[in-house]
């Protein structure tokens, strides 16, 4: 009976650890409370941005949840997984991360990051479209044309200066 | 009593505003290179619009203000301190086109924040930015780093004229006998870095899997804001973005040599390295680093974050640096300040940026020659009251070369670092009345105000218009150093009031 509730008390903690895991963590939230999370397995989404750096086995990439931002260390199979990164007219996969959250991680000299176990895309990231505004095309136009008929006329007007005064 | 500006002064200043507005139209259209390379339409035609703008509107001050004459002291200061706005709404205008400013006054500030090469960031989502605006953001910081005017001076002004002008700009000497010949000079130092800095930058990105476009853009940016201690980033999180040791390596010793005045560059670049030993700015430079970093480890004495003594040295000498060669770069998050750094380390960073960095280089701040005047003002005062009232005293120092403290030196230096400190406090209680903690205030003032950038999270796109207002005034008296600003201001007033 004993070890009954012995077992069933070392479920309930490891369930209770592992629930960081299960669950979604907004950025924010791992940031503003992180001693919390500190070392803990945690769950986070969102959008890869810029760039996949790195060589040999170890790459980085950075994932951006509204404001925030995290560093995610990531082995090269799980670097294949991810196809788009967030540029100009390039909307990022959204990936879903489980990992061990560090806030100074004492392998990477003191970085704040998440050390993925599993990522997946839980969205895909896509190529927008670029809109052409016409408007500035012709504002652009008539200033140039514009600009070009005041140097014209300055410079006839200097030229008539500079005669004018030879003249006298 | 100071004499009133003429009709005459209004028609020098606004013929060179035209020349530096043509100027700075022509500096835009590298963007639209950028633009066409990377196949950004709609970007490059808000560079062609913005160029086109500049020229319509340098053209309608040519023609009106048609006369071109030397430029005496006070039209070359006013000329200055005008330009740096003007510059500042026009150098705005693409980026604001660019969709990634909430309002015209946060691109204003973005670009005065560039052009003073401060660094503060009021942009929306950097890392989708289009390669074109993200060059501008950097190409500013290049252009005000080497001095807005400075970059006009090589192209279109002549004569006497030019000197006043860069006083105005808060440099003081002149390297070689002519002023264009500095100018050149300067160029030639920038960019011969450049090409190094990038370089070195450039291998490293492709070393770590990045792609060589992206790779180059990268470095060149890093480059152009860290070497003119600048600090804007390619991407939001800054330096903190590549997790490299190797690139804050790197960076770091691009914003310590754009913090040595081009003075010494020029006297080691000559064949004469032994100036870096005997310069007494960079003495004093050296021991200021050392002092606040003692400070700052005793700062974390009490509570000490992080993993080992590596993870310690590599953010807080960075920060440190950062702060004191005025860029900004940061290689930690904005809540790592707010929550790990301890009261005691945040008042050495924010002396460090109060400081700044050398005399006629790209930092701002207070500048260590000002401090190292002010310790000899004290010594020679000393010195003359424990003497023999017969006594002669002098004190000497060698910066470039050797020169004797004379009493006009240090009510100079006095005067300056006065006014530095009113300014940064001054900010410190403008946050405080908009209700942000004093610390983080003065922090984020003095960060506007000695050009720096380092944040800890008062400047964003959600803080009052007041503050931005508050900090783009700051941004823009800190990098002028006061004087042309307050003889711009008189020249306003003359204009109001009957000669």
């Amino acid at each position: 009976m004993k070890v009954k509730y012995i077992l069933i008390f070392l479920c309930f903690l490891l369930l209770s650890y592992k629930a960081f895991a299960l669950e979604i963590i907004p950025l924010r939230q791992l940031f503003e409370q992180a001693p919390n999370y500190d070392g803990k397995n945690v769950t986070v989404k969102g959008e890869a941005v810029g760039d996949i750096m790195g060589n040999g086995e170890t790459f980085w990439v950075n994932i951006r949840d509204g404001d925030f931002f995290i560093g995610v260390v990531l082995d090269s199979e799980k670097r294949s997984i991810i196809k788009n990164l967030g540029r100009y007219r390039v909307k990022g996969d959204i990936v879903k991360v489980t990992g061990t959250y560090k806030v100074q991680c004492p392998q990477h000299y003191g970085d704040r990051d998440i050390h993925a176990e599993t990522l997946e895309i839980i969205e895909e990231g896509r190529r927008l479209e670029e809109t052409v505004e016409t408007d500035k095309i012709v504002l652009s136009i008539a200033l140039g044309f514009a600009a070009i008929l005041f140097i014209f006329y300055s410079h006839h007007r200097k030229f008539r200066k500079d005669s004018g005064d030879q003249q006298n | 009593m100071i004499p009133h500006f003429s009709r005459e002064d209004v028609n020098s200043i606004l013929h060179y505003l035209g020349k530096l507005i043509y100027g700075l139209g022509a500096v835009m259209l590298a963007p639209v290179f950028i633009g066409i390379i990377n196949r950004e339409w709609d970007p490059s035609i808000d560079f062609i619009l913005s160029s086109l703008l500049c020229l319509f509107l340098g053209s309608l001050l040519l023609l009106r203000f048609n006369e071109e004459r030397d430029l005496n002291w006070r039209q070359g200061m006013s000329l200055v301190a005008i330009s740096w706005i003007v510059a500042m709404f026009l150098g705005a205008i693409p980026i604001f086109l660019s969709g990634h400013y909430n309002s015209f006054l946060d691109a204003s500030f973005e670009a005065m924040s560039a052009f003073a090469t401060t660094g503060l960031t009021l942009a929306n989502n950097i890392d989708h930015m289009a390669y074109s605006y993200n060059f501008w953001r950097h190409f500013m910081c290049f252009i005000g780093g080497q001095g807005i005017i400075l970059v006009a001076l090589t192209l279109f002004v002549k004569g006497g004229s030019a000197f006043k002008v860069y006083v105005g700009e808060a440099r003081e000497e002149k390297i070689m006998p002519n002023i264009v010949q500095t100018a050149r000079f300067i160029w030639f130092v920038s960019l011969t870095y450049l090409i190094i800095g990038t370089s070195i930058l450039f291998f490293i990105n492709l070393v770590r899997n990045v792609s060589p476009g992206r790779a180059l853009f990268h470095s060149i940016c890093i480059f152009m804001a860290g070497w003119d201690t600048a600090g804007f980033a390619v991407q939001t999180q800054n330096i903190l973005y590549y997790h490299s040791p190797a690139v804050e390596t790197v960076t770091g010793m691009i914003f310590l040599l754009g913090a040595v005045n081009f003075g010494v560059h020029y006297a080691v670049w000559t064949g004469r390295p032994r100036e870096l030993i005997k310069n007494f700015e960079l003495k004093i430079y050296m021991i200021s680093i050392l002092v606040l970093f003692a400070l700052i480890c005793a700062g974390f004495m009490m509570h000490f974050p992080f993993p080992n003594y590596i993870s310690f040295f590599r953010t807080t000498f960075y920060q440190l640096l950062s702060a004191h060669t005025g860029v900004g770069y940061s290689n930690i998050y904005v809540q790592d300040f707010l929550y790990y750094w301890s009261p005691v380390a945040l008042m050495g960073v924010i002396i460090a940026m109060g400081l700044g960095g050398s005399s006629s280089s790209t930092s701002g701040g207070i500048k260590m020659l000002r401090i190292g005047l002010f310790f000899k003002g004290i010594k020679k005062e000393v010195r003359i009251l424990t003497s023999p009232e017969s006594a002669v005293i002098v004190e000497k120092f060698h910066h470039i070369k050797d020169v004797t403290v004379q009493d006009n030196h240090i009510k100079m230096a006095v005067i300056i670092i006065l006014l530095y400190i009113i300014v940064y406090l001054a900010g410190g209680l403008a946050g405080s009345f908009y209700g942000y903690p004093f610390l983080s205030s003065l922090f984020e003032s003095v960060s506007a105000a000695a050009n720096v950038g380092l944040s800890m999270g008062i400047t964003s796109p959600s803080m009052p218009d007041g503050l931005k207002i508050v900090y783009i005034a700051q941004m823009w008296l800190g990098r002028l150093e006061f004087i042309s600003v307050f003889v711009m201001i008189k020249f306003m007033l003359s204009l109001r009031s009957p000669q």
